[in-house]
């Protein structure tokens, strides 16, 4: 393919024809808009199904090695091998990416919403019991809100992750800049690659600064560290 | 200290307790005078089953009265933390019955009972995400305290443990930590439980700020007069602030006493052991030169002080103060001033009869 680049005469091909995306413009805002809701479907689905296991980690203790062990194995599967594995079984559609990324982005979660309430400290938590906070109440006013810093950190390193695997999702045609990335390499042009690998960046960015002044807002108390009083 | 320290009498508290102090626990009608503000009655408490099961207190037996500040003091795992914890049933009875107010705990709903029991421990455990204000008004907020309610009660809590009013709108970690105990205890008395738990309060602030906030307590628990149980590891806290001191062993009461009792007649001696030496001098350390009953002033009194043959000293001392003060100028009669006005003398003699009085 190389060589076959490199023997070509006549003019040399620029990175990107601004012409073609200007005609491409309608297509570009589809495969943003599918690239994004990839992501929050992946991503709902994920924080359902990581929350609802690391209650059972903490309920259980015994699960929690088990468990683990579970979702870094199928951590360790290549994101391209599971899409490829995944297809021929839902042919297809959004369900193959949806699943992939949700599998992702559990194992990436779920040891931070376990950090998040294991490492709250148990002082603050006798005594917000021994105020007579009954188990809800102590929960919605305590341990959720010291929770949310670690949350929000796991929540920002998954939506990353997914932002990136989507893009791999795209090379079997299962949607958002992908797709670009995917008709660009299959035609030697350059134009569609390099616009799906800056709006996958795009989008990881926006998403990593979304989560960051999210993170401030939910612990505002975790700036006043720094004013102490004599 | 005032009536923690006087003799031998068991140092029942003034009565009068403000009428804020109701318990709120009695089911109904008012609670009855001598009811015991803490009960326990045979209480074992036995950690495991079977043959690994070990007691960490085992048929524990002790009143507390209403108003008094009662303090549980031994060596870490004799069991006082696990009694103290047993009040507001962080930890249940295997064994026994406590009652706060004449109630069983165990049948009260422990949320109830807690809102009803002010809770104070070692590193104060403020909410770090809540504002210093939020944090007093933990309870009134539990129990549904109207808005205006609680803003006034949240001033007069930071006014009661000395904190600059200016602090509420900040969060935890912008106090210090001598603040943040002070805040710990306002967030325990903001609904003006019936009994207030005090868990080694002060053994994570520095021995400055320490002997402050115990001055603050004692003061504290004059003018509200809520009943306390204080645990501690030290004995001169437990001597210092206790209107009787409960001595723990390994899982049972080796002496209940007030300090002076305790000082003067130790039940055994592990009790002696774990009291340490100079206990005369520590009980005379237990009194102000207030207390003493002091001799006339003589006519002549202005010429001994000129040729130096007695040592004036401050109302401000202790006995031991003023035995010290002796010890140092050689001479065995003092004269107690207040300022420019002489109160009278007191002797070496006369001190040493004091310990000896019953």
């Amino acid at each position: 393919m190389i060589a076959a680049i490199a023997a070509q005469s006549g003019p040399v091909e620029p990175l990107i024809r601004w012409r073609w995306v200007g005609h491409h413009l309608d297509d570009l805002r589809e495969r943003a808009l599918e690239h994004l809701w990839l992501t929050v479907a992946a991503l709902l689905i994920g924080v359902a199904i990581a929350s609802l296991l690391a209650s059972v980690m903490r309920r259980w203790r015994w699960t929690a090695g088990p468990l683990t062990a579970a979702t870094t194995i199928l951590y360790t599967i290549p994101s391209i091998a599971l899409f490829a594995a995944l297809l021929p079984l839902l042919g297809v559609g959004y369900a193959v990416p949806i699943i992939a990324l949700s599998t992702y982005s559990l194992v990436v979660l779920t040891p931070f919403l376990l950090a998040a309430f294991d490492d709250l400290d148990p002082s603050t938590l006798e005594a917000a019991t021994a105020m007579g906070m009954t188990p809800v109440q102590r929960w919605r006013r305590v341990d959720l809100p010291l929770a949310m810093p670690t949350i929000v950190a796991g929540l920002r390193v998954t939506t990353v992750t997914i932002v990136g695997l989507v893009t791999v999702g795209g090379l079997f045609g299962l949607g958002g800049f992908g797709d670009f990335i995917d008709d660009g390499l299959s035609r030697d042009f350059s134009t569609p690659i390099v616009l799906g690998v800056v709006g996958s960046v795009v989008i990881a960015l926006v998403a990593d600064l979304m989560w960051v002044v999210l993170g401030r807002a939910v612990a505002p108390w975790q700036r006043d560290r720094d004013r102490r009083s004599p | 200290m005032s009536e923690g320290s006087t003799a031998g009498t068991g140092a029942v508290h003034a009565p009068g307790a403000p009428a804020e102090q109701e318990l709120h626990l009695t089911p109904s009608g008012s609670p009855r005078p001598d009811e015991p503000a803490v009960e326990f009655v045979g209480v074992s408490k036995r950690f495991g089953e079977g043959a690994g099961a070990a007691f960490a207190i085992e048929r524990l037996d002790l009143s507390v009265r209403s108003g008094e500040l009662m303090v549980f003091v031994g060596p870490s795992g004799c069991g006082k933390t696990t009694s103290l914890r047993l009040v507001n049933r962080l930890i249940e009875p295997t064994g026994g019955v406590v009652k706060v107010a004449g109630r069983d705990v165990m049948t009260v709903p422990p949320a109830r009972l807690r809102r009803d029991i002010g809770y104070v421990i070692q590193q104060a455990g403020l909410f770090p995400h809540r504002t210093i204000a939020q944090n007093i008004a933990t309870v009134p907020s539990l129990l549904g305290w109207s808005r205006t309610d609680i803003d006034t009660r949240v001033e007069e809590l930071a006014d009661l443990v000395g904190l600059d009013r200016a602090l509420l709108s900040r969060r935890p970690s912008a106090l210090s930590g001598g603040q943040q105990q002070r805040v710990g205890v306002a967030r325990a008395l903001a609904a003006r439980p019936s009994v207030l738990l005090m868990d080694e309060p002060y053994s994570a602030v520095d021995p400055v700020v320490r002997a402050h906030l115990q001055d603050e307590l004692l003061a504290l628990h004059e003018r509200v007069g809520t009943t306390i149980l204080l645990v501690t590891h030290d004995i001169d806290e437990a001597v210092r602030l206790g209107d009787r001191v409960a001595v723990f062993t390994t899982g049972r009461l080796a002496q209940v006493a007030t300090p002076d009792d305790l000082l003067a007649h130790p039940a055994d001696a592990y009790v002696e052991h774990f009291l340490g030496g100079d206990r005369q001098l520590r009980r005379l350390a237990l009194r102000d030169a207030r207390d003493l009953v002091l001799g006339p002033l003589s006519p002549s009194l202005d010429r001994q002080l000129a040729a130096g043959t007695v040592v004036e000293v401050p109302v401000e001392m202790t006995g031991r103060n003023i035995v010290d003060a002796m010890l140092e100028s050689g001479r065995t009669i003092a004269v107690v001033v207040d300022g420019d006005r002489r109160l009278g003398t007191v002797t070496l003699t006369e001190l040493t009869d004091l310990l000896h009085l019953r």
